[in-house]
């Protein structure tokens, strides 16, 4: 019970939602980076001197990292206000989109950047992951600008 | 300033982006795509130097390979910045995170100045002598540090609204 009224403290400071934010963004800046410096890659853009599979096997450590933070602050963000957020129609395609985007990482991106493919030959797969994030980005930020309906 | 900033956002350009109800938006998710696809970079950059990522790859081909897309992810963070701060000028100019914001960006400037010398051109001799000095790893923390704390300043901005009634007394009365 203790545990819970702090918890409740916790939540309604002024500062929590700021800060959850502020590690959301910082979780996705490493999470959703870290995915993004394979895809550049796959697109044949930035650490050409590395192999495609170094890059991936090395980078994924922190991207595992980067996305729980980003998860974990989600709930926070989630909880403060849950029906300001799952009635809210961005919030929904914002969902979809990040389902689709871990299905693409861990099914389709991923063994295919750790198979090395030949140079050039996989740029539809960088490019299909850089839109699916930008697009989950684009939705977190339509939350707060979304009508809920009644 | 305030005169400018007032100017600044009563042009053209800028009333129609603010009277558009999804330009702001739009603008805000791409200054945020910014972040989450070259964010990356500067956090990989930096850790490297650290040496808690890619140890085994040489620093001077990272600096090198990534300084393409850094600018990428400069110029779409700017540009984004700058058409925000254009349509809503005199509500930055008074908001204390912007300040904030504004001066860690400088000290951004005054960080690659101070450590281009002694660290970012010298990438190829840390790893001829495979170890990186000392200096290189405080350059690296203070980026991170930096770079934190541009995104809590950022973050903060919204959080302020300026009394703008006020403001607007105050102009009048000059």
């Amino acid at each position: 019970m203790e545990v819970f009224l702090q918890l409740e403290a916790i939540l309604e400071s002024p500062l929590t939602f700021p800060t959850l934010e502020c590690f959301h963004i910082a979780g996705l800046a490493v999470g959703i980076g870290t995915i993004a410096i394979v895809d550049f890659r796959l697109l044949g853009l930035g650490l050409r001197d590395q192999k495609i599979s170094t890059l991936a096997a090395n980078l994924t450590p922190l991207t595992l990292l980067g996305l729980c933070v980003t998860f974990l602050s989600a709930g926070g963000l989630f909880y403060s206000d849950p029906d300001l957020y799952y009635l809210n129609h961005s919030f929904q395609l914002k969902m979809v989109l990040l389902l689709g985007a871990l299905m693409f990482q861990f099914m389709v991106r991923q063994p295919r950047a750790l198979d090395d493919p030949p140079e050039g030959s996989a740029r539809w797969v960088g490019a299909v992951s850089l839109l699916l994030w930008a697009s989950i980005v684009f939705c977190g930020i339509f939350i707060g600008f979304t009508v809920v309906p009644e | 300033m305030m005169a400018f900033a007032q100017w600044l956002q009563a042009t053209a350009l800028f009333t129609a982006l603010r009277e558009s109800w999804y330009v702001y938006p739009v603008v805000l998710s791409l200054h945020l795509v910014a972040i989450a696809l070259f964010g990356g970079l500067i956090v990989i950059t930096d850790l490297r130097l650290l040496g808690l990522v890619l140890a085994d790859q040489p620093i001077a081909g990272m600096v090198k390979g990534l300084r393409g897309l850094k600018h990428m992810g400069a110029t779409l963070l700017f540009l984004c910045g700058i058409l925000m701060f254009g349509t809503k000028a005199e509500e930055y100019l008074t908001n204390p995170f912007f300040h904030a914001k504004m001066g860690l960006l400088m000290l951004v400037g005054v960080h690659a100045m101070a450590f281009r010398g002694s660290v970012y051109s010298k990438a190829a001799e840390f790893d001829a002598a495979g170890k990186v000095p000392g200096i290189a790893k405080v350059a690296a923390v203070i980026s991170l540090l930096l770079w934190t704390g541009l995104l809590i300043a950022g973050r903060g901005i919204g959080y302020v609204e300026p009394d703008l009634d006020r403001i607007h007394a105050q102009l009048w009365l000059r």
